[in-house]
């Protein structure tokens, strides 16, 4: 607890007083210059901890047999074929770059195509007018949909009453949409600072281990 | 069950072979459909590059993956295509190094379309490929500070930034070197890095369209000064450019796509309908 208080009082001078960071510890090195040097270490570092917990938990994965084992050998083989063929011919080398081009990229592009797939599929299932709200839903979807696309415009012009498809649409985004998300940012952050101040009073303990 | 109950019911097969016909058919064989320019989003980054001065210096930021390349690609071709037309010089950066490479290819396949086309650039003269450095947004506060201390002094492709001729007039990362970022991006990290730290420089957003109304309030805010929605934005870029090519042909499939979408929920609505007032069960 008293930890807690004393790091997050650091962490508050830091935020708050910005001048300290153009503070010179040594010639050319600033509180900021060594701040950033930590974190890109401890993201740096971030990555190794990931790699090692992830090839722990496949190998145990894969010496007690567990459901569908035979996949994690496939991803230690993935990732670390990639990674030696990085490490040996450079991140540039032809072979790295072309299991990228040839292979990351194609399958990455393929996964999200299938959205489109996925998309019209639940969209039929789930845009039933069930009530008012889905109706309205349902309402702003499709002006949205044709507002977007070129065939919206041969339906309804945007030179047209109301600015057409795209002049609704251009509305929806720029009034409800905004000010939703308004809304919802403000309300984030005021939850944040509530939280955050919880436990900076040391109302909240439960991170601690405690129970109240 | 009658005919118009059956669309409360069609089997998925048809509608993904529906989707698959509809979305490959104007890709063969374009159909041409009218695609209006927007003012408030696609403009302001036409003419934030038309009015800068041959030699400005612009900093780009590639924060996608595959994944985004059907729609963020097209963009990120057509806006470098206008920067090396007009002679701005763009500095890349790349937030995910998932899409760094994917970015590169797309800008060497640009310069060798304008070679073709009598227009010579020269990398490292024209742009700078940084690409993608280890750190976080941190890294993007540091190359504030020092870029060349920050990135390393080298560049994506292990090239020293001293070889670069570019890079010597881009010490610093700060509004008397930097015009504009133009940030091409599908997730996090993106815009916050640039809002936060970089938020009085004129910031503008390419972006995927599922991202467009979450980043619609920062226009609104003038935190951002334009954005290219998704693949509507891309082809509108390419026709201010009076260059239509794969954005432009790929809004005809989309345009469809999106017809396909609102035929079955009007259909699935007719089946909902008339099931519901026959009594039988509806899910």
């Amino acid at each position: 607890m008293v930890l807690t208080l004393i790091f997050a009082i650091i962490r508050c001078g830091f935020e708050l007083i910005e001048p300290m960071l153009s503070w010179e510890l040594a010639p050319g090195q600033t509180v900021f210059s060594r701040l950033s040097f930590s974190i890109t270490f401890m993201t740096v570092m971030g990555l190794l901890m990931g790699l090692i917990n992830l090839t722990r938990l496949h190998v145990n994965t894969i010496r007690r047999k567990r459901e569908n084992w035979v996949y994690s050998i496939w991803l230690l083989f993935v990732l670390y074929g990639y990674a030696i063929v990085g490490l040996g011919w450079g991140p540039n080398g032809t072979t790295f770059n072309w299991i990228y081009e040839a292979v990351i990229v194609p399958l990455d592009s393929t996964m999200f195509s299938m959205l489109a797939f996925f998309i019209a599929s639940a969209a039929y299932r789930a845009f039933r007018a069930r009530n008012i709200e889905a109706s309205i839903l349902l309402v702003v979807a499709f002006i949205v949909m044709l507002g977007n696309v070129s065939i919206g415009e041969m339906i309804w012009s945007s030179s047209g009453w109301l600015g057409g498809f795209k002049g609704i649409k251009d509305w929806i985004l720029a009034v409800p949409n905004v000010a939703h998300a308004r809304a919802l940012a403000i309300g984030i952050f005021l939850g944040a600072y509530a939280a955050t101040l919880r436990v900076f009073l040391g109302l909240d303990k439960k991170y601690l281990g405690g129970t109240d | 069950m009658t005919f118009w109950e059956k669309f409360a019911v069609i089997d998925p097969r048809w509608i993904f072979l529906g989707m698959a016909v509809l979305l490959t058919f104007p890709v063969l064989s374009p159909l041409g459909l009218a695609i209006t320019i927007d003012q408030e989003t696609t403009v302001p980054i036409y003419n934030w590059i038309e009015n800068l001065n041959p030699g400005d210096i612009v900093f780009a930021d590639v924060s996608f993956s595959g994944g985004s390349e059907g729609e963020l690609g097209p963009q990120l071709q057509a806006w470098f295509r206008h920067c090396l037309q007009k002679g701005v010089k763009v500095v890349w950066v790349a937030q995910w190094n998932t899409g760094e490479r994917l970015g590169y290819n797309m800008c060497v396949e640009v310069t060798e379309k304008l070679e073709e086309e009598g227009i010579h650039t020269e990398y490292g003269v024209d742009w700078v490929y940084v690409g993608w450095k280890a750190g976080g947004t941190t890294m993007w506060r540091n190359m504030q500070i020092d870029f060349w201390d920050a990135c390393a002094g080298t560049d994506m492709l292990g090239n020293s930034f001293d070889d670069l001729p570019l890079m010597e007039r881009v010490r610093k990362w700060d509004k008397e070197t930097c015009k504009g970022i133009m940030l091409f991006t599908a997730g996090s990290p993106g815009v916050p890095t640039y809002t936060t730290y970089f938020h009085d420089y004129d910031i503008y957003l390419g972006d995927v369209a599922v991202q467009v109304p979450g980043n619609m309030n920062l226009l609104r805010s003038g935190q951002i000064k334009g954005i290219l929605c998704g693949l509507p934005g891309a082809a509108q870029y390419e026709i201010l450019l009076e260059k239509p090519g794969r954005a432009v042909k790929l809004m005809d499939a989309q345009s469809l796509g999106h017809l396909w979408i609102m035929v079955l929920v009007i259909l699935g609505n007719i089946g909902f309908y008339v099931r519901r007032k026959s009594g039988t069960p509806v899910d």
